[in-house]
């Protein structure tokens, strides 16, 4: 759960994979078939003269190019900041404060509740039972708001419901030792082999 | 109290900053039921006025025994968020009684948890 | 019935969880957001397919870059001058071996593909949703099956090696090799595994299929 922005991601992956397509396309008819190779040829060659003589009438008065270079420059430099701005955005999300409030009762000044103290009470809550291999908390950001994830990892045989019910149970519990009720997100996982395969196989 | 001053403050008394700090982290440790050295205090001016700023953790009861007796919960003073809003003003008031500084406000951000069963940690 | 089906399933749209009756309205806790969140944890993110995008793009730009700078300056070219570049694309496939270029091209397409797919195809995890009244909860497939197969293996009375639980999303396989000598019923067995199912509440609510084995274990 984290803020990886999956409709843009689909998005340009899509447009990625288009491009890559069409040029792999267009590669594998120039070498098969004689056709396009011709058109390619006449087609191509000719844009590229309509490119050269627009360069021609845009030189930059006292040097020997002209400034569409600068203006190539300038895009693929923000192609290259654009593609880092994506990268960054994958995997973000984690947040620090659960609860903020300004100015409350009688004097001014504002309250916030960290994430760490839920982080906290739960972990010490779900770490001496027995039917689970390891827990983790976390606080993130959720479409501006914040939100806990807790992870739980039980052991072979432990019934999911059972166990949910359980943690559930103790996020009431925090909510009326915190005083709000945060959006909570409950995975109950195997570790990193949930990634891989549609089909679980387990003796 | 002590005589250096490094800086004038409204109200009777003039005292230093450290002697200040000790004050409002005493009162925090004391309002909010953890030990005042894990408590972190700054200060501010704010037009003239004293703006205190504290970051520390809170006493809770476990959220195992809160499942078994819900009471406890009221035990402790009530939730975290009206506990310290209730402890801003108790702060405050503890602070001026002491020393005689107007503080303007009182921000509090709680960073962690102390988990204790059986009864506040003084 | 069809197996789960595998990776080229056509998708039916944006499969968001069923019913909201079926776990207490997400609205009347407060919390507006849980159908997104529970969506948005069966599915995958293409996190990775975007960084190898974007690493990809940003090598090509950045060489592009460099050369077109070094152009604009004045400077002789690093590797390949624009120009050059540009004369020698436009006079494909007249310079490449033909091979050559349609193997680059043949890669170069069904990378083109697998990336159009990871885009369009909804990638679901394998997991379910259990319904909670105050909790968005998601269960890997690996802890129903391994809860699954306990179950069995007490209700047929054998051991954890005769008993094999497969879990994809409509479907929950049941394997089981029986003592040579003591027949299982495998109505019984269904029953047994469809109760705690029911139980679970898993969605979407697979269905159970009971596979014994013809031969069965000695001695067990």
């Amino acid at each position: 759960m984290n803020g990886t922005p999956r409709v843009l991601n689909r998005i340009l992956i899509g447009i990625f994979g288009l491009l890559l397509l069409a040029v792999g396309l267009l590669l594998v008819l120039l070498a098969a078939v004689p056709a396009v190779a011709a058109w390619w040829q006449g087609w191509s060659s000719e844009a590229w003269d309509r490119v050269r003589t627009g360069s021609e009438s845009t030189r930059i008065p006292g040097q020997s190019e002209s400034w569409l270079w600068i203006v190539m420059v300038l895009l693929l430099i923000a192609v290259i900041v654009a593609m880092v701005a994506w990268l960054a955005q994958q995997g973000k999300g984690r947040s620090n404060i659960l609860v903020a409030e300004d100015d409350a009762g009688e004097v001014p000044g504002y309250v916030r509740i960290g994430g760490g103290v839920a982080e906290q009470a739960l972990r010490a809550a779900l770490a001496g039972r027995p039917d689970l291999a390891g827990a983790t908390v976390a606080t993130y950001d959720f479409r501006g708001r914040p939100g806990l994830r807790i992870r739980v990892q039980p052991r072979q045989g432990v019934a999911p419901h059972l166990l949910a019910a359980e943690v559930s149970a103790l996020v009431e519990a925090l909510d009326a030792v915190i005083g709000r009720r945060t959006p909570v997100f409950i995975h109950i996982g195997s570790g990193a082999r949930s990634r891989f395969g549609r089909a679980e196989r387990v003796r | 109290m002590s005589v250096a001053t490094e800086r004038q403050l409204a109200g009777h008394n003039r005292i230093n900053t450290q002697a200040l700090t000790s004050v409002a982290r005493a009162a925090a440790a004391e309002a909010l039921g953890v030990p005042a050295q894990d408590v972190r205090a700054d200060w501010n001016d704010e037009d003239g006025l004293l703006a205190l700023s504290l970051v520390t953790p809170i006493a809770i009861p476990s959220l195992t025994s809160v499942l078994r007796d819900p009471s406890r919960v009221a035990s402790f003073g009530g939730p975290i968020q009206d506990r310290t809003v209730a402890a801003k003003a108790q702060i405050l008031r503890r602070v001026t009684e002491l020393s005689g500084a107007q503080l303007s406000r009182v921000d509090i951000r709680i960073s962690g948890a102390t988990i204790t069963d059986g009864g506040r940690v003084r | 019935m069809t197996h789960a089906a595998s990776m080229n399933e056509v998708p039916s749209g944006p499969e968001l969880p069923g019913n909201p009756g079926t776990y207490a309205d997400p609205e009347s806790s407060g919390e507006p957001g849980r159908q997104r969140i529970l969506a948005r944890e069966t599915t995958s993110s293409r996190a990775g397919a975007a960084v190898v995008a974007a690493i990809l793009v940003i090598a090509v730009c950045g060489y592009a870059l460099l050369e077109t700078a070094v152009r604009a300056v004045g400077q002789p070219p690093w590797l390949i001058d624009p120009q050059t570049a540009a004369d020698q694309v436009t006079a494909l496939p007249a310079g490449v071996p033909p091979v050559l270029l349609g193997t680059v091209g043949a890669i170069l397409l069904a990378a083109g593909v697998g990336f159009v797919l990871a885009a369009i195809l909804p990638g679901r995890r394998a997991r379910h949703i259990l319904a909670d009244p105050r909790a968005a909860v998601v269960v890997d497939d690996e802890v129903i099956a391994s809860a699954l197969a306990r179950r069995a293996r007490l209700a047929a009375n054998v051991t954890q090696e005769q008993v094999m639980v497969v879990v994809s999303r409509r479907e929950v396989q049941v394997n089981v090799r029986p003592t040579s000598g003591v027949p299982l019923s495998t109505g019984d067995l269904q029953a047994a595994v469809e109760a705690e199912l029911r139980d679970m509440a898993p969605e979407p609510m697979p269905a159970v299929r009971v596979n014994m084995a013809s031969s069965g274990v000695i001695g067990a």
